[in-house]
């Protein structure tokens, strides 16, 4: 029986390399031969390349210990775990088990209670548990279902058995991990996966996607949305990249809206009803109305849908009573009252310190346990009495005996280790992950999770704690080769007819990505057209030549005058307060920063590759900032460089892989209604400021500068071929509809973008953004130029589409008036666009 | 007696309210002691009523208003039949201890009554006012009258005193509050004697009719919205219920709109809503007897 080990005596750790047998023994043999070939450096480079691709693909995880929360990404290890299939089979049908006892105990509590009507249970134990939850009680739900999704640690007892040392039957976290692990595997060392027959895991979000659509009480085709916590939470990553995998929508409470006993997704064309949530919510925070009142995150009134059945809650409500580590003791019994026993799988011998009998066997032993809280799952709640000195653990005892229903204790395992892709092939404690779908057809999927600890001898292998992360073969036997399941179809099917219309929080983000990045682009190719042209003209030109224009852009770009002050001493060059600094919040830095809060908030909506690119420039501005000198000018525009060219990146990246929908439509009209506003006002701050009483070669250099910011220099010299003028530069920079910055054919893309997110919306009617737009590009197009730079009273354009605006005092051209009035009317524009498609308050429908 | 009861809630939002979703607890329980004929609640602005039984027998509506709006008005009115009934305290003869030994086979259907709660924090002044108040060796049924008694005389009954967070720790230290808090404080007490006590909201009549003599009988404390007061399970199976705030037992013209381990499990009302945080409440109840 390969869940028992050779070793009979108790030891201080097992290798598992050493413990496999038959296959498994094989494959390691192969791993460690294939990988103590490579010399030192090609391993370290193997290892790296793994890094880099953890780094690439945004595996993170918020480390408890970080104050600032910051995305940590998790080491990797290139030496996979390796499970032959016999002890696959072994395990998984261990924690089928398991999960439906589970599912019976839940159904139990959350009726008819037997087991603690029988003393199977201790009715203590449930009735204290904040995860006992009353209002869920008498609730039916589809299928009985209660576990839709589970998963179980593993480690050896020992005598080297494998035993469950923790049940995850409520929130269920780390199949990502599991995913990802084998992602980075193949990309960095695809030689290594050849050496095996490993089951595929790539189906895993199918699946699942398919399992949760068969609890939608007979809907044909439900609707699905994944329930997150939010951003700030340390398992967003898994969240976003499981629901972009499964491709249904990540909302967040606010996202959702209850209305007469159904559950609504507020979108960009109105409210759609939902059918099935897969929260990662706890159920204290899920209905702050029928739970904990001070909860921002959850969705008033969803009990009130559970109740009616018009909505299946994956895991339901109520199975946080799970993480009661005192209940996992007692499923042995559970499973024999249930008559589903014995359990093949034995969990930890967990002793309860309530019962006096066990605490008096702590007490009397203490370093021989690890002390854990009876049901919190945080890392900080585990005590180890024989690591802790005398006052600190004699404090411990002193609560455990007072709070003994607080504690679990259990006896330290040994610890399981496996090899690291390194030169000695140094060990490492390991943990497993199995992944389990419970419900009528119990089954596991192959695919498991390995953590490991990253120093010798720790035990500490949580992801919040710094642990890593490697692959896990499942190996095919006979058996677990790939058995499509029975009710796959394989023919073509057709598309989703009732997908759902992009939620109206991810349509914002969007739309504010576009805008930041426009912003910081703009910004940055100011900045280094105007170093270039102070390089260039330097022998000719007065250092202070550029002061004037460097203070009208940074007013262009919204900073404030103290940002580009010229010091007394000289000319101090505001190169890097534009660009870097943290006191300034209009910097390109902070845009870029404020682009990558958006991004983290959409990640599930945005392709792997956009979130790549976006990282990566967030990145570079973070070190830069870290160690950027500011007075090395030199330097300052090597960055601007390639961060222009990141932002180039960013853009291929984002045209190539984003599917033209009407995600791509917020991100575009985030874009152009911010490059028309900042063509629109860095002309005005040029032209108008320094072009009335300039010299004519001042004005020259004013305009070719205006040109190159705006690059558009080539596009002039093909059109005009012959020097700029004032009126030819802004008719091209306006009204040229070739021109991919002018503002007419900004403005003309945003029609568009309208008139296609708008199509099927239910407030086409009043499409009022629409219609601005419309007179807008009309207004734009038709604009007589040539009166905007005569001195005089002239009507600016026809009645029907002039920006009135009376021209400004005497000996100011028209032309300034004209382009504040513009750009008051794209600000007024991008309001009415938020108004009408983000923030709505669109339930007319419903009335 | 029959009571016609309207009990009128309305808040106003200077700056709009939107996406507001409320539970109301506010029809009378169907019991024993009293029987509701008739309860009809009204929304304004107008919108589906639904309703469901909570987890302790409560009948809950629940209203949710995803449009804007400036004022919300809750109106509830119920006509309601009380009935006389037997003093359940009178023939019990035992001990206090010798009641909790009688809890025994009931130990679980009576945990959470048992327990502390959210507001029934069983904090040390209350555990030393058990033990002098509720001794193990004195009677059950007069020990309780007593304990209501004390409560009357020692803590006075003042509006505005406290707020519905009040603990029972600082009813204590400030020893005047309202009718909820001598609830809390009187619970806590009987659970930390061993003895199962629960929370009951309701309706008392104060405005007493005119007596024999012409004159009104001595009007009873209740709030202006609505009344709390507590039940204590005898060893008999029966819930008696006290009101320390009135030092009686409870009677024909108290209304029992729920019951629940402490005010958190039966507020009248319960929302959220988004929009600005200012808003003006005032709530108005009246209770008329009918003959």
């Amino acid at each position: 029986m390969p869940a028992e080990c050779p070793y009979s005596a108790a030891v201080e750790s097992f290798d598992e390399t050493l413990l496999a047998q038959g296959m498994g023994a094989e494959i390691y043999g192969r791993l460690r031969d294939h990988l103590s070939q490579n010399e030192p450096p090609e391993l370290e480079r193997l290892s790296d390349r793994g890094q880099r691709l953890m780094r690439d693909l945004g595996v993170t995880f918020a480390l408890y210990n970080e104050d600032d929360a910051a995305d940590w990404i998790l080491p990797y290890d290139l030496f996979p775990r390796v499970i032959d299939p016999e002890t696959w089979k072994f395990l998984s049908s261990g924690v089928i088990q398991r999960v439906g006892v589970w599912n019976e105990f839940f159904r139990d509590i959350y009726d008819s209670q037997e087991a603690l009507k029988n003393g199977v249970v201790p009715f203590e134990l449930v009735y204290d548990d904040p995860g006992y939850q009353r209002n869920a009680v008498g609730l039916s739900v589809p299928d009985d279902t209660f576990v839709h999704v589970a998963a179980f640690d593993l480690a050896r007892d020992a005598r080297g058995r494998w035993v469950v040392i923790e049940d995850y039957v409520g929130n269920v976290t780390g199949v990502t991990y599991g995913l990802q692990a084998r992602a980075v595997l193949t990309q960095a060392a695809p030689e290594l996966l050849e050496t095996a027959p490993v089951c595929p895991v790539q189906g895993y979000p199918t699946e699942l996607l398919e399992h949760l659509r068969g609890f939608a009480r007979g809907i044909q085709e439900p609707r699905i949305v994944l329930l997150s916590p939010g951003s700030y939470n340390s398992a967003h990553y898994e969240h976003s990249w499981l629901a972009r995998q499964m491709g249904i929508p990540l909302v967040r409470g606010g996202d959702l809206i209850v209305l007469n006993s159904r559950c609504y997704l507020k979108t960009i064309g109105g409210i759609e009803p939902i059918d099935v949530i897969y929260r990662r919510l706890d159920d204290a925070f899920i209905d702050p109305v029928a739970f904990r009142s001070d909860s921002t995150l959850g969705v008033p009134g969803l009990m009130t849908c559970v109740r009616k059945g018009t909505v299946t809650i994956a895991n339901a409500i109520g199975t946080g009573l799970g993480d009661n580590r005192a209940i996992g003791a007692l499923l042995p019994r559970l499973a024999k009252f249930y008559n589903r026993g014995p359990l093949s799988l034995p969990g930890v011998e967990r002793r309860l310190c309530f019962d006096p009998d066990q605490r008096a066997m702590i007490e009397s032993d203490p370093e021989s346990w690890v002390i854990q809280h009876v049901s919190e799952r945080s890392n900080r709640l585990v005590w180890h009495p024989g690591r802790m000195e005398g006052e600190e653990r004699s404090r411990l005892l002193r609560d455990l005996r007072r709070h003994p229903e607080r504690y679990v204790a259990e006896p330290i395992l040994p610890l399981t280790q496996l090899p690291t892709a390194s030169a000695n092939l140094d060990r490492r404690h390991a943990g497993l992950r199995l992944f389990v779908f419970g419900g009528k057809n119990p089954r596991v999927f192959p695919l498991a999770l390995t953590r490991h600890a990253t120093e010798p001898n720790s035990r500490t292998i949580s992801s919040g704690l710094g642990g890593g992360i490697r692959d896990t073969w499942i190996l095919r036997g006979d058996e677990t080769s790939p058995s499509p399941s029975p009710s796959r179809p394989v023919f073509l099917t057709a598309p989703f007819q009732r997908r759902l219309r992009l939620g109206s929080r991810i349509a914002d983000s969007l739309y504010w990505m576009g805008r930041y990045k426009a912003r910081a682009e703009q910004a940055t190719r100011m900045l280094l057209v105007l170093r270039r042209l102070q390089i260039e003209t330097a022998g000719r030109e007065t250092a202070d030549r550029w002061a004037p224009i460097w203070a009208a852009l940074a007013r262009a770009t919204g900073h404030s005058s103290e940002h580009v002050a010229l010091e007394s001493e000289g000319l101090d060059d505001p190169s890097y307060r534009l660009l870097l600094a943290t006191d300034n919040s209009a910097s390109v830095a902070r845009c870029i920063a404020s682009l990558h809060d958006n991004s983290r908030g959409v990640r599930e909506t945005i392709p792997p590759e956009v979130w790549s690119a976006v990282h990566r420039l967030h990145q570079q501005c973070e070190q830069a900032q870290e160690a950027m000198d500011p007075s090395d000018l030199a330097r300052l525009s090597d960055l601007m460089q390639s961060l222009l060219d990141a932002v180039d990146q960013l853009d291929g990246a984002a045209g190539k892989n984003m599917l033209h929908d009407d995600a791509w439509h917020f991100w575009r009209l985030g874009q152009n209604v911010e490059r028309a506003l900042s063509t629109t006002r860095i002309t005005r701050e040029v032209l108008v400021k320094h072009g009335r009483a300039a010299t004519e070669h001042a004005a020259d250099l004013d305009l070719d500068a205006l040109l190159r910011i705006l690059s558009c220099q080539y596009a002039y010299r093909s059109l005009y071929q012959a020097r700029p003028t004032a009126p030819n530069v802004v008719a091209l920079i306006l009204q040229d509809p070739a021109l991919p910055r002018s503002v007419l054919a900004c403005l003309e893309d945003i029609r568009a973008s309208l008139a296609t997110v708008s199509g099927s919306s239910r407030h086409a009617a009043s499409a009022s953004p629409q219609r601005s737009v419309a007179k807008l590009a009309n207004a734009v197009e038709f604009a007589d130029l040539g009166a905007l730079f005569t001195a005089a009273e002239v009507p600016v354009g026809s009645a029907a589409n002039k920006i009135a605006k009376p021209p400004g005092p005497s000996g100011l051209l028209p032309l300034g008036p004209w382009l504040d009035e513009l750009g008051d009317r794209l600000s007024e524009l991008s309001v009415e666009i938020s108004d009408h498609h983000l923030h709505h308050q669109a339930f007319n429908i419903l009335r | 007696m029959r009571f016609h009861i309207e009990h009128t809630t309305e808040y106003d939002y200077p700056d709009p309210a939107s996406e507001s979703f409320s539970e109301l607890r506010l029809r009378p329980r169907d019991s024993l002691r009293q029987k509701v004929s008739r309860h009809q609640t009204l929304i304004e602005p107008g919108v589906l009523v639904e309703s469901h039984i909570d987890y302790f027998g409560n009948y809950v509506e629940t209203i949710s208003i995803p449009y804007r709006h400036q004022r919300l008005v809750i109106s509830s009115a119920c006509e309601v039949e009380t009935k006389p009934f037997n003093d359940a305290l009178a023939a019990l003869d035992l001990t206090i201890a010798e009641a909790r030994q009688m809890y025994q086979e009931r130990r679980r259907e009576l945990h959470d009554f048992l327990r502390p709660s959210q507001y029934v924090r069983l904090v040390d002044p209350v555990r030393e006012m058990a033990s002098e108040l509720l001794p193990e060796a004195a009677p059950f049924a007069e020990s309780l009258l007593r304990l209501n008694d004390h409560l009357h005389r020692t803590l006075r009954y003042r509006p505005g005193a406290t707020d519905a967070g009040t603990t029972v720790e600082q009813f204590l230290q400030r020893r005047e509050g309202v009718c909820q808090d001598f609830a809390h404080l009187m619970i806590a007490i009987c659970r930390a004697a061993g003895l199962p006590a629960r929370y009951v909201s309701g309706y008392i009549e104060t405005d007493a009719p005119l007596g024999d003599d012409g004159r009104p009988s001595k009007a009873l404390i209740g709030a202006v919205a609505t009344h709390a007061w507590i039940e204590v399970f005898t060893p008999t199976g029966y819930w008696v219920g006290l009101d320390p705030t009135n030092n009686m037992l409870d009677g024909e013209r108290h209304v029992q709109i729920g019951i629940g381990r402490d005010y958190a499990d039966v507020p009248p009302l319960k929302g959220v809503f988004k929009g600005g945080l200012a808003q003006s409440l005032s709530v108005q109840v009246r209770m008329t007897r009918e003959e």
